[in-house]
């Protein structure tokens, strides 16, 4: 009898904890990279500052990137980035609240890439649109590594090119995403 | 033991009852926590305070980013006040051509070449504070010009140092909001040679600011009046000008009451007094060249 009540007493501490963090997974140092392909030039820029949750049990996930951490080949360009098109100074941040739609379908145990669906909204310049996003989760060590690439429409997200400019910048940039999740626990 | 037992399921009932399932969580609970989680953010500097290296005929304390090329063009007309005589001032041409280039995040260097009075200048531009870790940004310029037009032929022996004039100028700037910046701009200039009645060490402590209309358009005046030395013929020097900024160069179409290129025209030839109500047109033109660019070719 003590000793099933040993048991009992433990499973009920653990269970909720685990329950509330096991499956909670964070990153602070996300990785964003976009590219523009446009007829008279190709930008790059990448962000190393993203900050992501993902929660496995719920499939919730969001994420914050600060945009005046993208990172071009040049000063100028970034300033026009800031400046010019994204206005950081009024809209600091692209947000993404979503959730993994196949959450049924992944294997969080298997080490092969599982493909993962993200259904949500983004905010980008202020705008709000909804996506669908295609990447893959994967085991790695005691996280998750998570990728996926997608388009964005400028014009969707309210991003004016001025036609002089036009040439340079593409009306649709592709957004690559690496995420390297670790398990997330709470700060006593 | 029936204490016991209720002892365990109280405990086992706080704990379930302090850490809320997971599933219960919105995506703004999640959000609150990234919030709370992400590191806090180093304040960066302050965006750009001033669109081009110039206010308007002075400089600004903005540098140009490492390893880019301002090709920059100037010209100043004659005073519009000249009527059809002169097509408001535009046969009065002088012209500046010169080259900027941003040596690292701190230093930039310049040469240029002006019709007036022959003179070539030369500068160093040295960033010493930036807005964001500092409440200003601080900018230090100092400029060497030679005149080159032929001495007189008045028996005097010239030496080539008397063609020299030197500009100091520290350049405070603060960006108050995303539309306002304003500047203050004192001002030394020394001259191995001044005419007659005048000293050879001028200074100026001058104001200057610029105003955002939109992303790609920008009000800017600067007013510098002399507050010690002898200066017979001259005046403080004012200036305004419409900035437009389009891709790759940035266009400054201005009004001021001289036409000074350089920094040591601007201060020392400048005559119209403001009251005159003779302005100058002019403009400055700046091609940008920067590194890193994925140029493709056509076709």
């Amino acid at each position: 009898m003590k000793k099933i009540l040993q048991i009992l007493l433990l499973t009920a501490l653990m269970a909720p904890l685990s329950a509330a963090f096991g499956q909670l997974y964070y990153t602070t140092a996300g990785h964003i990279r976009f590219f523009s392909s446009a007829p008279l030039e190709d930008i790059e820029a990448h962000n190393r500052s993203v900050s992501s949750f993902i929660d496995l049990k719920s499939g919730k996930v969001v994420a914050k990137v600060p945009i005046r951490k993208f990172d071009f080949p040049n000063d100028l360009m970034e300033e026009h980035f800031n400046e010019r098109f994204l206005h950081s100074d009024r809209y600091p941040n692209a947000e993404f609240r979503g959730k993994l739609v196949n959450r049924a379908d992944i294997d969080p145990q298997a080490s092969t890439p599982q493909k993962a669906v993200i259904e949500g909204q983004l905010t980008i310049h202020g705008v709000t649109k909804p996506y669908r996003i295609q990447g893959t989760l994967q085991r790695e060590g005691d996280g998750y590594r998570a990728r996926a690439r997608f388009k964005v429409r400028l014009a969707d997200h309210h991003i004016e090119i001025p036609a002089i400019v036009s040439q340079k910048i593409a009306e649709e940039v592709d957004v690559f995403v690496d995420f390297h999740y670790k398990p997330f626990k709470k700060k006593k | 033991m029936r204490r016991r037992i209720g002892w365990v399921a109280f405990i086992a009932v706080l704990c379930l009852g302090w850490h809320p399932s997971a599933q219960a969580q919105e995506t703004e609970d999640l959000m609150a926590l990234l919030d709370e989680t992400a590191p806090p953010e180093t304040p960066p500097a302050v965006g750009a305070a001033f669109m081009g290296t110039r206010l308007v005929q002075q400089p600004s304390p903005r540098l140009l980013p490492p390893h880019h090329l301002h090709f920059v063009v100037s010209h100043r007309f004659g005073a519009l006040a000249d009527g059809t005589r002169t097509f408001f001032g535009l046969d009065n041409a002088s012209t500046r051509i010169a080259f900027e280039y941003g040596l690292n995040r701190r230093v930039n260097i310049g040469v240029g070449r002006t019709t007036f009075e022959k003179t070539f200048d030369g500068f160093v531009k040295v960033g010493l504070l930036r807005q964001g870790r500092s409440p200003v940004t601080l900018t230090y310029l100092s400029e060497v010009t030679a005149v080159g037009l032929p001495w007189p032929d008045d028996g005097f022996a010239y030496r080539f140092t008397d063609r020299l004039h030197y500009v100091q100028m520290l350049l405070v700037g603060r960006k108050f909001s995303s539309r306002l910046s304003l500047a203050l701009m004192p001002v030394y200039v020394h001259r191995n040679l001044a005419p007659a009645g005048a000293s050879n060490d001028v200074a100026f402590v001058g104001v200057g600011g610029r105003f955002k209309l939109n992303d790609d358009l920008a009000l800017a005046f600067e007013y510098s009046p002399r507050v010690w030395g002898r200066l017979p013929d001259g005046t403080a020097p004012f200036g305004m000008a419409l900035n437009i900024r389009t891709g790759g160069h940035v266009f400054q179409l201005l009004l001021s009451n001289g036409r000074g290129l350089t920094q040591k025209h601007v201060f020392l030839n400048t005559h119209d007094a403001l009251a005159t109500g003779r302005l100058h047109f002019g403009f400055n033109l700046y091609r940008v060249f920067s590194p890193g660019m994925h140029h493709k070719t056509a076709g």
